[in-house]
């Protein structure tokens, strides 16, 4: 190996590792907030659940520790301890797509390394989102990921999924898409046919396990209590916990129990948020639109635009749900991992594409790795607000 | 986006900026303002020629010329808002003018210390520590200085503005006094004609020496005589104009009494040191950039004795800020100070200086050709904003509290 990719190699971890302790150590000086404690309340004491895998593990942690977990100190050191294997994981992540890429490509990819390493680093990492479901499914998610780059042991993605589905069946809306068009790009693009079975395994016992998800929530009745409960205990000021988040415990276990009275604010700040990502909406559908059009006749035409529309599995999350933090921060992700899984399939459409946005990008915006440094600014994402930032606009207009 | 596509490159430039300032704005204001903020605006010249008081003499002068009393909170917040939208107004005339002069090859480096400095100044004097602090009056009169030097008109203008910044705060001698100094000094060295170097050294000399007797006046003598018959009617005021109704007692018995803070600050001091490794530790690869800079510019420009001087007057102009690092506890302001030195000399050597302007545009393309990652040199920073007063930032703070929990037991 020559020195200067040994170099490289070390050089690109040694960043992931600064910057994400930078971006945790900057918002470390929190309590957790109150709203996540209903990722806890649900086990599978009397029977199977959705969403009671994190409450069923963390009572295992309980039980095997020689300290009571159920107060505040040990539930925000757990939420910590989780939230760096989340940052770990990443980390882990990103590190093994910069080994997997090319190193002529590397030059079109660093751009999207870049915005992946932000929006990573910039979330569950402040006192309203850490402990979430969706920490939980991400950390499966990224294992998957980092499974289905290195290309090894891809079957046990099937597993994970059902893993994930069990943390909140919300994980089929959000972060099941990326994994099956990444499959669906091997299988069709790619003649890998071992992947059909895997689309196959995942989907039916996925929609399975939802399905017994969703159904299982139907006969619960006793939540609210055992919610409220729990929260005076694990909050980080009983005396102020509001009994709203017991009230949300059981529409939060869902992904399809509507919390739409409570919208609010959504719709403002994601036309704030659409306003102030304009330009990379812009960018993005350009490109698009012109990977669109060179394939428009070819074979794999449905592929690639699967690939281009396959955030909108979330939408009926946005519908549906009030916690549009996490709702945009995964539809970054589908979009940032998606394209860098395309770059190390060294997807040769895709990588003209890239260069094209880079070249043209840099003709028409001056200055233009400022396009890197405006997301910086804009995280960390928060959960009902998309960004803690952004929320003053929408109060500003009177939502 | 088409009427974006349809902007001039240095209007494209400026727009950038400005939705980088808004956001950074809205994304660390919340309307708070700290009680050491306000206490400042209840120190004026009516008690006789205090230190600190020429802000607090405009706040009394405004709320006798309004037909309604600004003396309260409400009052304090908008006087605030406004001074703070007027400095960022003469950023941003201050970012037009770099952008004009700049050539096609040094537009996109100039462009990100711009960007540098507009992060650093929106992120730092929004948020809640330094929303209103007197700094962004002193950043704002160095600026205007290094402006009338670059047009090369009023420069004259600098001897009283020199004043006024030691008026607003003696510290402005200090921290960013050095910025102008510098600029003055290098000019000297510059310029061939004898007028002009006249002109630089009799606008030098006489700013140093208003400055510096200002200085050791507000420092040593001006404490009020009936410090301790004013001290309660000061304070009522300075509390009335807090959302909390407290006022920073500290600062009152330092600038009323004349109450030496050394002991009250002696402990943070051990905070400060800790911090400001972990800083330098964390920014060491642009202290190497910088270091490695400076050696270049040393072997390439300073050919005569003249250039010599000057610049290692650019180099080592940051010293002054030596007895605030040394005596004074408050780091994050120290740091702020130090970087938009060098970002601001900098900027204005790119402009004036082939020279310089030729070592800085090699030394950019060499690091970007070494590694591709080096792109991320450009983002890093800003993890580090906004800077605060006696912790450094959010980063250094947490990690110094960490250290000294688990290790040091210094404070």
């Amino acid at each position: 190996m020559e020195k200067s990719s040994r170099k490289d190699k070390l050089t690109f971890p040694f960043i992931l590792l600064v910057t994400f302790f930078c971006m945790y150590a900057k918002r470390s000086w929190f309590k957790i907030g109150d709203g996540n404690i209903s990722t806890i309340v649900l086990t599978y004491k009397d029977g199977f659940k959705a969403s009671a895998l994190i409450g069923a593990f963390y009572r295992l942690v309980n039980h095997i520790l020689p300290i009571d977990m159920m107060s505040y100190e040990p539930y925000y050191f757990f939420n910590k301890y989780m939230c760096f294997v989340y940052l770990i994981l990443a980390g882990l992540l990103l590190a093994l797509i910069y080994k997997r890429i090319d190193e002529t490509n590397r030059g079109v990819a660093i751009d999207y390394m870049i915005l992946a390493i932000i929006v990573f680093g910039g979330m569950f990492v402040t006192g309203d989102t850490m402990g979430s479901y969706d920490m939980y499914m991400m950390i499966v998610a990224l294992i998957s990921m980092m499974l289905i780059f290195s290309g090894k042991l891809e079957w046990l993605v099937c597993i994970l999924n059902i893993i994930g589905v069990l943390i909140n069946p919300s994980y089929v809306f959000k972060i099941m898409p990326l994994i099956l068009i990444c499959w669906i790009y091997r299988w069709r693009v790619k003649g890998q046919d071992v992947y059909k079975k895997y689309i196959f395994v995942s989907m039916v016992l996925s929609a399975l396990v939802w399905l017994a998800s969703e159904a299982s929530l139907l006969r619960l009745s006793q939540v609210y209590d055992h919610a409220l409960e729990l929260g005076y205990k694990l909050s980080a000021n009983p005396e102020n916990y509001d009994v709203v988040f017991a009230a949300r415990t059981l529409r939060e276990a869902s992904s399809i129990l509507p919390e739409w009275s409570f919208h609010g604010n959504n719709y403002i700040d994601l036309l704030v948020l659409l306003l102030v990502a304009s330009p990379y909406l812009l960018i993005g559908r350009h490109a698009f639109t012109d990977l669109i059009n060179c394939v428009r006749n070819q074979e794999n035409y449905k592929v690639y635009r699967l690939i281009q529309l396959g955030a909108v599995f979330i939408l009926p999350e946005f519908i549906l749900k009030i916690k549009y933090g996490y709702l945009v921060y995964e539809v970054v992700i589908y979009y940032l991992l998606i394209l860098l899984f395309l770059i190390v399939e060294r997807d040769e459409l895709v990588l003209g594409q890239m260069r094209d946005v880079r070249t043209r990008v840099r003709g028409k915006v001056p200055a233009s790795a400022l396009l890197l440094v405006y997301p910086l600014l804009l995280v960390p994402f928060s959960d009902v607000a998309i960004m803690n930032g952004l929320d003053v606009i929408a109060r500003f207009f009177g939502a | 986006m088409i009427i974006f596509e349809k902007l001039k490159k240095e209007n494209k430039i400026l727009f950038m900026l400005v939705v980088i300032s808004l956001i950074c704005i809205i994304t660390n204001y919340n309307g708070k303002i700290d009680n050491y903020n306000t206490t400042i605006l209840a120190l004026n010249y009516s008690y006789g020629f205090t230190s600190r008081g020429f802000i607090g003499s405009i706040f009394l002068f405004l709320d006798k010329l309004t037909p309604f009393s600004i003396m309260n909170t409400w009052g304090a917040l908008r006087f605030y808002q406004l001074s703070t939208f007027v400095f960022l107004v003469i950023i941003f005339i201050f970012a037009r003018m770099i952008i004009k002069r700049a050539q096609d090859t040094e537009l996109n480096l100039v462009t990100y210390i711009l960007a540098a400095i507009v992060i650093m100044m929106s992120t730092t004097f929004a948020g809640e520590y330094n929303f209103g602090r007197i700094d962004m009056y002193m950043i704002a009169i160095a600026l205007i200085c290094t402006e009338l030097i670059m047009v090369e008109r009023f420069e004259w203008l600098i001897i009283p503005l020199s004043a006024i910044g030691v008026m607003i705060h003696q510290g402005y001698a200090m921290m960013y006094f050095n910025i102008v100094l510098v600029l003055l000094f290098y000019k000297f060295f510059t310029v061939a004609d004898r007028k002009a170097k006249l002109k630089y050294a009799v606008i030098f000399i006489l700013s140093i020496l208003i400055a510096g007797i200002l200085f050791l006046y507000l420092e040593l003598f001006s404490h009020a005589s009936n410090g301790k018959e004013i001290f309660d009617d000061v304070a009522a005021i300075a509390a009335g104009l807090a959302v909390d109704g407290t006022y920073h007692k500290t600062l009152l018995q330092h600038e009323i009494l004349g109450v030496d803070l050394s002991e009250v600050e002696h402990g943070f001091h051990m905070k400060n040191l800790v911090e400001i490794i972990v800083l330098i530790l964390f920014l060491l690869p642009y202290i190497v950039i910088a270091i490695k800079l400076f050696i270049n510019i040393w072997k390439t420009a300073a050919v005569t004795i003249c250039d010599k001087l000057k610049y290692l007057a650019v180099f080592l102009g940051s010293l002054t800020m030596a007895p605030d690092y040394l005596i004074k506890v408050d780091y994050g302001r120290w740091v702020t100070s130090t970087l938009m030195y060098y970002l601001v000399v900098l900027l204005v050597l790119i402009l004036i200086d082939d020279k310089v302007r030729e070592v800085v545009i090699k030394l950019v393309s060499q690091i970007k050709q070494a590694n591709v990652l080096c792109k991320f040199l450009l983002v890093y920073p800003v993890l580090f904003v906004p800077f605060l007063d006696v912790n450094i930032d959010q980063i250094t703070a947490m990690i110094g509290h960490v250290l000294n929990r688990e290790l040091l037991g210094w404070w």
